[in-house]
């Protein structure tokens, strides 16, 4: 079978294609780090193997008339057109877990990096400023806040577990609700979204993007939030008013940590980069060197399971084809 | 027409509408107990502390005087714990013991005694009659005595040999008690509300004994008053789950103050100002605010150091408050759900090693609505008012006297006072040896109170005390461990079934087997043993 991976650009390409060349020698792999590449791929490809950073749009499925299996090595699917792949009868699966506790560790590392005011110390100290007067009055402890998680699915449950023995208060929204046993075991009570907002120190979304969460956070919901509060979107961008979020930052809440941007990458000049109180990594949450290992197995071995004809892990998409 | 003391003594109970008596009999008390025929039980416990801790939780649940029948010195000796319990609790007992026949008293024959003297300080009235024919007549002051308030525990001493002799039952007395504070007085403290820029109120345990709950809502949300719980309540006075609750205030004066700092005006209703446990210096009330005190007590009203103090039915005067003060518009306060949210993230914390959140969260979610809690769990009642609120009035009893003891017999009289209502007592292991043999009460009258032990092995509020004041010195205290203990084989022993819960999954349908009702059962849970901070 013709199988294409779009694999983002690294110096592990060579050898991430000679592995898979080794493990599909029956088959022809090519790997590309574009949009631009997998262009003239697309319609011999049988498989498709596909990230986040590289679109898949309704044409690129129009001119793929061979193309059976879309594996998408990560967790999020809302780079495909998938209503495009839904029409074309094309399988989509993904890689449900893979990330989960990477982002969820990301999650307690900027609440801590937050409630701290971490970096402005350590760019104080680097500029050669002891920065202890600030620090005394910003710095808070974790224990006693009460943390709003927006979206408990896998990763929301992640978070809850590695926050609740900071000696936090949890509190979720989501649009399905957990059950009582599992909520007891996590510790956590469902609140409406604007009780969560108006009861929480920290909210952190982990909610799929779709069109019910397109700008789920604007100006309405940021003005629920408490004064001094602190938000963190490792999820996606575009479930973020970015205009009410800098307008928040300005006048309302203490802190952010933003994961995610649109368009990635940002402009130079992305008007929260000039803010004190933002933390800002590259979309980098869930990619840490163990997530990446999970999903390139998982990946690998959902394709191995679907040239073998048997049932396939996480699929979003039953196909047809 | 002439009788004898018993029968005019037994006819006099029936007009009080006494239905149960409570004792451990002597042969004092035998003339009494025969002709007592069947309309009035006789609810034996077999030590005077668990007899006189029945008839307390009976009174208090009934809302009338109970009757306890004790068996000379030793008896009333043995009882002296519990009376002070009832003391403190103001709570409505005729405590009589027998005396020895008078004929040969100044003989000092076996089991005789200063009864008066012993039950003196801890009752409101005490007394022997002289003749027979004032026995009668003794019972009828004792039951006026003992209901009116400040309700208490008052105490007859009654000679084995007057019994038998000639009496008539006195005419029922009816005696109506005090009203309200004159509205000359409340209308100083309508005004002093009326003017307070950040008024609060402290709800005592004299509202719920009055049953004036509704009356404390009322003006609470007439005036947007937010609503503290006074030290080491006895009873609840105030609907915990209440948006303008704000907690329980713990007994030490810097903590009062902290958490009353702020008020200019404090009032403080149906409670002492206020109980206290370990010595701080300083100020006794909190400074900066002037305390106004509701109270149906006139030695609460004398001791307290408040500004003003009005005297009466509370009921009364808060309702006369409601209608001579101005509405003020309604305040925001948190909501209740990120309360419930607390208490659940603090409870699955606590899961693991089983602690008092994770205990009484996972009770709270089996329980009734109209439960009744008995509370003796000590280092764990802090969580205990926490996780379980009360919705209702005449939901929490404790004793108000920091004893150990009470609480288990004292369930076993609320029971048998509200039938219909399920009742939980809730106590450490160290409180359940004081009066273990409570369960054998509840076995015979088959009463389906709930026992909850939490077993720590330990004196843990010692532990407490001793971290808190004498720190670094735990390890030379002898005396704080009680290891070894097994309370499903002492509860098996008395006829009451009972599991031991040693993993948190259990506990859940453990508790669900116990409130399944049809008899006492006993629910022995192996607790953390992390001692509290408290102090």
């Amino acid at each position: 079978m013709k199988i294409v991976a779009v694999l983002p650009p690294s110096d592990q390409i060579p050898a991430q294609e000679r592995l898979l060349q080794g493990m599909l020698k029956d088959h022809e792999i090519r790997i590309v780090t574009s949009g631009d590449a997998l262009a003239p791929l697309i319609p011999e490809a049988e498989i498709l193997v596909s990230t986040a950073f590289v679109p898949i749009t309704g044409e690129m499925i129009r001119n793929a008339p061979r193309l059976r299996f879309l594996q998408v090595a990560g967790v999020g699917v809302d780079h495909i057109d998938m209503e495009a792949a839904r029409a074309a009868g094309i399988t989509v699966a993904n890689v449900a877990a893979a990330n989960a506790v990477s982002v969820a560790e990301h999650v307690v590392m900027v609440a801590l990096a937050m409630t701290r005011d971490l970096c402005n110390a350590h760019t104080a100290m680097r500029a050669g400023q002891w920065s202890l007067p600030q620090w005394m009055s910003r710095a808070r402890e974790l224990a006693g806040l009460t943390v709003g998680i927006v979206g408990m699915g896998r990763i929301g449950r992640e978070v809850a577990r590695r926050l609740l023995p900071f000696g936090v208060t949890i509190v979720y929204y989501d649009v399905q609700p957990l059950d009582q046993a599992t909520e007891d075991e996590l510790g956590v009570t469902l609140l409406p979204l604007d009780d969560l907002l108006a009861a929480a120190d920290i909210v952190t979304v982990h909610v799929p993007l779709n069109e019910n969460t397109y700008h789920l956070f604007d100006a309405t919901r940021f003005a629920r939030m408490k004064p001094g509060a602190y938000f963190i979107n490792a999820a996606r961008a575009e479930i973020v008013d970015e205009n009410a979020l800098i307008e928040a930052l300005k006048t309302r809440l203490g802190a952010a940590a933003i994961d995610v941007f649109s368009p990635e990458p940002p402009q130079p000049d992305h008007p929260l980069f000039s803010l004190p109180n933002v933390i800002l990594t590259p979309h980098g949450a869930g990619v840490t060197v163990n997530a990446q290992q999970r999903i390139a197995q998982g990946a690998i071995q959902n394709v191995l399971r679907y040239l073998d004809g048997r049932p396939l892990a996480d699929v979003v998409i039953a196909g047809t084809r | 027409m002439s009788g004898t003391v018993s029968a005019a003594v037994h006819q006099l109970l029936l007009e009080h509408d006494v239905r149960h008596v409570f004792g451990n009999p002597g042969s004092t008390e035998l003339p009494f107990l025969i002709g007592l025929g069947t309309d009035i039980k006789y609810v034996l416990g077999l030590q005077e502390s668990v007899v006189t801790a029945m008839a307390d939780g009976y009174a208090q649940a009934s809302g009338r005087p109970a009757l306890v029948n004790l068996h000379t010195a030793p008896g009333l000796g043995n009882a002296a714990g519990a009376l002070f319990t009832a003391q403190k609790n103001k709570t409505p007992l005729v405590v009589t013991a027998g005396q020895q026949d008078t004929r040969h008293l100044a003989w000092e024959p076996l089991l005789s005694g200063p009864l008066v003297e012993m039950a003196a300080p801890y009752v409101k009235w005490a007394t022997q009659p002289t003749s027979p024919s004032d026995v009668p007549d003794a019972f009828a002051r004792a039951f006026q005595i003992a209901g009116t308030p400040p309700t208490g525990p008052v105490f007859i001493s009654i000679p084995i040999n007057f019994w038998d002799a000639e009496a008539e039952a006195p005419p029922v007395r009816r005696v109506t008690a005090p009203g309200a504070a004159p509205p000359g007085a409340l209308d100083r403290l309508a005004r002093a509300l009326a003017a307070a820029q950040n008024p609060a109120m402290v709800a005592g345990a004299g509202i719920d004994r009055a049953g004036a709950w509704d009356n404390a809502v009322a003006l609470a949300e007439h005036l947007g008053l937010p609503v503290y719980e006074e030290p080491l309540a006895p009873r609840r006075g105030f609907p915990s789950g209440h948006p303008l609750f704000r907690g329980v205030l713990k007994p030490a004066v810097p903590m009062v103050s902290q958490d009353l700092a702020g008020y200019d005006l404090i009032l403080v209703v149906g409670a002492p100002v206020f109980t206290y446990y370990p010595y701080y210096p300083g100020p006794q009330v909190p400074p900066g605010a002037d305390i106004y005190l509701l109270t149906d007590d006139p030695a609460d009203a004398a001791r307290a150091p408040v500004k003003e103090a009005f005297v009466g039915d509370l009921g009364g005067a808060l309702s006369y408050l409601v209608t001579h003060v101005a509405a003020r518009p309604p305040t925001t306060f948190p909501s209740r759900a990120s309360e419930v949210a607390r208490r659940r993230s603090e409870a699955a914390r606590g899961r693991d090693r089983m602690t008092p959140a994770y205990i009484f969260n996972t009770l709270a979610a089996k329980l009734p609505e109209d439960s009744i809690i008995v509370d003796e769990s000590i280092t764990a009642s802090p969580t205990l008012r926490d996780y379980l609120p009360v919705h209702r009035p005449a939901s929490y009893f404790t004793a108000a006297s920091g004893a150990l003891g009470w609480a288990m017999p004292a369930a076993v009289g609320i029971k048998l006072a509200q039938p219909e209502r399920p009742v939980v007592a809730i106590v450490g292991d160290g409180s359940a040896m004081y009066s273990i043999q409570a369960l054998w009460t509840a076995a015979q009258w088959q009463t389906p109170v709930l026992f909850i032990v939490l077993n720590n092995g330990q004196y843990a509020i010692l532990k407490s005390y001793t971290q808190a004041f004498y720190p670094g010195t735990l390890s030379q205290v002898q005396g704080l461990n009680l290891p070894g203990l097994d309370l499903c084989g002492l509860a098996g022993a008395m006829g009451v079934a009972a599991e031991r819960v040693s993993s948190p999954d259990a506990l859940g349908p453990a508790f669900e087997r116990g409130l399944a009702g049809g008899g006492p059962y006993l629910v022995e849970v192996m607790s953390d043993r992390t001692v509290p901070a408290l102090f």
